[in-house]
């Protein structure tokens, strides 16, 4: 019970935190801060095992109906 | 250069999807000029149909979903599978979603066995769906007893249930103890098939009535086994398989279960999904329980603009309805808020804390007759000051 694999559920995606390189060229293309990203709690059920501190990025791999697989962004916040 | 190269070189370009459907759509000897061409039409197609900048998609997803909704049926109930459970759906339960209300007004789940239980028979399944199903104390029992002289309450327990539950003595004293006050774990014996309680002293004697009828009213709706909140239980055969249909939700408790399959089964409570899987599960879910709702009505709404809208819901990394407590709270202007719904209590509290207005809004924009930050009023013209005044004479800006 303490160890449910959440991410082996059919709603759950592929969270994946983003690289400092990879987080710059995305700040840089879109012109924008971290925080003006989506965002995600800390305390989320997908993430809480891959110890991560408020500010990082997480990816998202989504599964999408019409784009096919596609990415999104959340910045980790805490509350 | 092969063909699937000259795919990869074009995999920025397309969305997967539209790739794939290309190559399955494309003859295998296309020779690769032929090839280019076709890929880069479907490029300038696809950059022209894209959402321009600026483009007011909230309105339209608004009008797009809005419009068909008027002709939903407000005819609330329907009956799944055999008549005996029913689901909120249509309008009512759009609302539901969309408001993001914690309380449903039909909380149900589709539970799915793991294999091997997958192909286990029906008296199986139904045996399994018991063992979900809550169970209070009189499904147990054959009979109920008082004694008044010895101030004993004696149950008579029918024993096949409780094996067919694999209901242990230990935890039907533990719930009847937890359940029950005044009870310690000596009062409560088990004989053979009967269970005696042993009414205190110190019970009896406060109050007028005799506490004895109380306890055994009381004892009828502990609750010994199953899971908490799951008041109905009904398999179902869906596709080859049993799937357990239920009344009442818990999410957590029913994944734990060792005969569950953790990773097909749902509720329709989105709230729960949120605690157990995560804020973008519980998107996926708000998208999936829209579009399957729109769809069922024989309404045909592109799934884009749901897309946004459960987007919307889940920005701030909780589950934000579209009401005044939800996202509408969380826009920065005062009167954008006051546009939405009880205007005086929002202006009354945005004097009261001094907040500013920018005008930045369509809202606000609308109210004051000013250009709407859409489309082409989206664009604004900035000036380098510093080479203004290079001119000389720039008194006015």
């Amino acid at each position: 019970m303490a160890n449910l694999d959440v991410s082996k559920h059919f709603l759950s995606f592929k969270h994946e935190k983003v690289g400092k390189k990879e987080l710059d060229a995305l700040i840089k293309k879109y012109d924008i801060s971290v925080w003006d990203l989506p965002k995600i709690l800390i305390t989320d059920p997908a993430i809480k095992d891959m110890g991560l501190k408020p500010g990082d990025v997480v990816k998202i791999y989504r599964k999408c109906p019409y784009r096919g697989p596609s990415i999104y962004y959340r910045v980790v916040v805490r509350e | 250069m092969t063909n699937a190269q000259i795919f990869e070189e074009y995999s920025g370009k397309l969305p997967e999807n539209l790739l794939e459907e290309i190559k399955l759509k494309v003859p295998k000897r296309i020779s690769k000029d032929k090839l280019k061409k076709i890929l880069d039409l479907a490029v300038e197609e696809y950059e022209q149909s894209l959402v321009e900048p600026g483009e007011a998609v909230g309105l339209i997803a608004a009008q797009s979903i809005g419009e068909p909704a008027t002709q939903m049926t407000l005819n609330t109930k329907h009956f799944s599978g055999v008549a005996e459970m029913n689901v909120t759906l249509g309008l009512p339960r759009i609302i539901e979603v969309v408001d993001a209300r914690k309380t449903l007004s039909t909380p149900s789940m589709n539970i799915y066995l793991k294999p091997p239980y997958d192909k286990a028979s029906k008296e199986e399944v139904k045996n399994f769906a018991n063992r979900i199903k809550e169970t209070h104390l009189n499904e147990i029992a054959t009979q109920i007893d008082v004694d008044l002289a010895d101030q004993k309450v004696e149950i008579t327990l029918d024993m096949d249930k409780i094996k067919a539950l694999e209901l242990k003595q230990t935890v039907i004293k533990k719930a009847i103890k937890k359940q029950i006050r005044g009870l310690s774990e000596k009062d409560i014996v088990f004989e053979k098939d009967k269970i005696v309680l042993k009414i205190p002293e110190s019970l009896s004697k406060e109050q007028e009535v005799d506490p004895i009828f109380k306890i055994k009213e009381k004892i009828k709706d502990v609750v010994v086994g199953g899971i908490h909140n799951i008041t109905q239980v009904l398999p179902v055969l869906e596709n080859g398989e049993y799937v357990i249909k239920t009344a009442g939700s818990n999410l957590k408790a029913v994944l734990a279960l060792d005969f569950v399959d953790p990773s097909r089964t749902i509720t329709n409570n989105i709230f729960e999904i949120y605690d157990v899987l995560g804020i973008e599960a519980a998107r996926q879910a708000i998208f999936n329980e829209i579009y399957s709702l729109i769809e069922q009505q024989g309404l045909n709404v592109d799934g884009r603009h749901i897309q946004l809208i459960s987007d919307a819901m889940c920005v701030s990394g909780k589950i934000s309805g579209i009401t005044r407590y939800g996202i509408i709270k969380s826009k920065s202007s005062a009167l954008s808020r006051a546009a939405f719904e009880t205007p005086i209590r929002h202006l009354t509290e945005a004097a009261l804390s001094g907040e500013v207005d920018e005008f930045k809004s369509v809202n606000d924009r609308v109210m004051v007759n000013g250009i709407l930050p859409v489309g082409t009023g989206l664009v604004e013209i900035s000036m380098d000051l510093t080479k203004l005044n290079q001119g000389g004479d720039a008194n006015e800006e």
